[in-house]
């Protein structure tokens, strides 16, 4: 500490005060033997470290789990755990036929293996939206669009073509094709031309028309039961009223029935919605990206919540923080001056 | 003695530079040998408990020990006002008779007791304990530009009073 030197017309008083006294021998004795406990080495407190370090440690593995299942491909992956929550679903209801899973949304690749279990009714809605070179192009894509249709076993549901001005021209096709055959129609139909953009969504009907069986088998033997009933002896408001039970079980399972038919076909044929167009529009996203690519998304989505999160708190909290430096500020102030009167009149 | 532990200077050794410091500023301040002494007890055995939060990145060991040392001698003052106050409320009590500082002039002495304890404080910091003006404003909780008019008014006024009691 470097002193700072004091006016020289004072000398004589800087002498007379440094002339003060030192410490009596007494309170030194006392002093250093409470110095020479303080550092006698003491065991160090490790609980509370082990205790923040394993905090961390958890705090970062749920992080980690949080990000890395957050970041399940949307594709295949994400077939896998439909699959697992398919499973799950089915042990907990009877006859594993009364849950109704939600459609997977997947994107198109020529190469990539669509999440459809052969011999399962499978709900399939694609959209495809192509761009080819020019009108004549867009003829040609079309028409081989419903040969493709055709040869695998599929029907042209509807096509609207046109070319209306400035060279340009689209068309909107809707075709309906064999569920077994779509991996193969995906790959024929994307190399029409450019893909622009996709869509492709699959939901397992195969539940569904079980359920819609044994509620078809149930409703059956009800009506069968009241058949029965009624050729036996009845009173004849019972009969009226056993009559009209059988009307709507046979309603009922005219309407159920007609329910399971729509299913089959539905779990039949998948529908493709096919665009095509001569104009210019926004390229594909990559369908897949990379395990970086992934990772990079969600640490930049986890980081703009986290800075959302603290621009929230600093928002609501920064009233309450200047009041409180406010308070601070003055309880130190009026503690000074407390200090100051009370050193004043001692 | 001089220990060093952890990176840091040992207790016993920052006890050993600075315990006359620390006396003698108390010493100045209450003007009364035995308060001094008490309070350099209370002072030491304050810092001893606090030892282990002590950052020498942040304050030098004499500056650290004066904030110690000051609050205790605050602690000291507003007793003594209290008890002034109650023994004035309870009964006339005869003054009781000014301690004598040792080592001190006459002259000095007198002047001193005619000091106010934050005049005796801004002398201890700067004359006896020799801090800079920047570590004797933090411990007195003020500007440097203040302290600094403060040890002038102070010294001024102690060099007003010995001459006086000196003619």
């Amino acid at each position: 500490m470097a002193a700072e030197p004091i006016d020289e017309r004072y000398d004589e008083i800087v002498r007379g005060l440094r002339a003060l006294p030192s410490a009596p021998a007494e309170l030194r004795g006392r002093v250093l033997e409470l110095a020479a406990v303080a550092d006698t080495p003491r065991p160090r407190r490790r609980g509370l470290r082990v205790g923040v370090v394993f905090a961390l440690l958890v705090v970062a593995a749920v992080a980690a789990i949080s990000l890395t299942s957050g970041g399940s491909r949307p594709g295949q992956k994400s077939a896998g755990a439909g699959g697992a929550a398919e499973r799950a679903s089915r042990a907990a209801t009877p006859h594993g036929a009364r849950a109704k899973p939600a459609p997977r949304l997947t994107t198109l690749r020529q190469d990539a293996a669509l999440p459809i279990t052969p011999g399962r009714l499978t709900e399939v809605h694609a959209s495809l939206r192509l761009r080819v070179r020019n009108v004549d192009g867009l003829s040609k894509a079309t028409a081989r669009a419903m040969r493709i249709t055709r040869s695998l076993g599929g029907f042209v549901q509807s096509v609207d073509y046109g070319t209306p001005s400035g060279g340009n021209g689209d068309a909107y096709l809707t075709v309906r094709v064999p569920v077994g055959n779509v991996q193969k129609a995906v790959t024929r139909f994307t190399a029409l031309g450019a893909i622009q953009s996709q869509h492709l969504s699959i939901r397992d009907l195969q539940n569904q028309a079980n359920a819609e069986v044994l509620r078809i088998l149930q409703l059956r033997q009800l009506a069968a039961q009241l058949r029965a009933k009624l050729q036996g002896s009845l009173a004849p408001e019972e009969r009226v009223a056993v009559q009209a039970r059988l009307d709507a079980v046979r309603g009922l399972l005219r309407a159920k029935t007609g329910q399971h038919e729509g299913t089959l076909r539905e779990g039949r044929l998948s529908t493709f919605e096919l665009e095509l167009t001569t104009r210019k529009g926004a390229a594909a996203a990559p369908s897949h990206p990379g395990r970086i690519g992934r990772a990079a998304r969600h640490a930049f989505s986890a980081l703009s919540k986290t800075i959302a999160g603290l621009l929230y708190v600093l928002i609501v909290l920064s009233p309450l923080l200047v009041l409180a430096a406010a308070v601070l500020w003055g309880a130190r102030y009026r503690r000074r001056r407390v200090e100051q009167r009370l050193l004043a009149r001692a | 003695m001089g220990v060093r532990t952890g990176g840091r200077p040992s207790f016993a050794a920052i006890a050993e530079e600075h315990l006359d410091a620390v006396y003698r500023y108390l010493l100045l301040m209450t003007r009364d040998r035995v308060v001094a002494e008490d309070l350099t007890g209370d002072t030491f055995e304050k810092a001893f408990r606090s030892w282990r939060r002590f950052d020498p990145r942040r304050a030098s060991p004499r500056t650290w020990l004066c904030h110690i040392a000051r609050n205790a001698a605050l602690d000291h003052f507003r007793s003594e006002e209290r008890r002034r106050r109650r023994e004035a409320i309870a009964a006339d009590v005869a003054e009781a008779e000014e301690p004598r500082l040792e080592g001190l002039s006459e002259p000095l002495e007198t002047a001193i007791a005619e000091l106010s304890a934050g005049e005796r404080e801004v002398l201890a910091l700067r004359v006896l304990l020799e801090l800079d003006g920047r570590a004797a404003a933090r411990v007195l909780g003020i500007s440097p530009t203040a302290c600094s008019t403060r040890l002038s008014r102070a010294l001024q006024k102690l060099e007003e009073k010995v001459r006086d009691h000196g003619r």
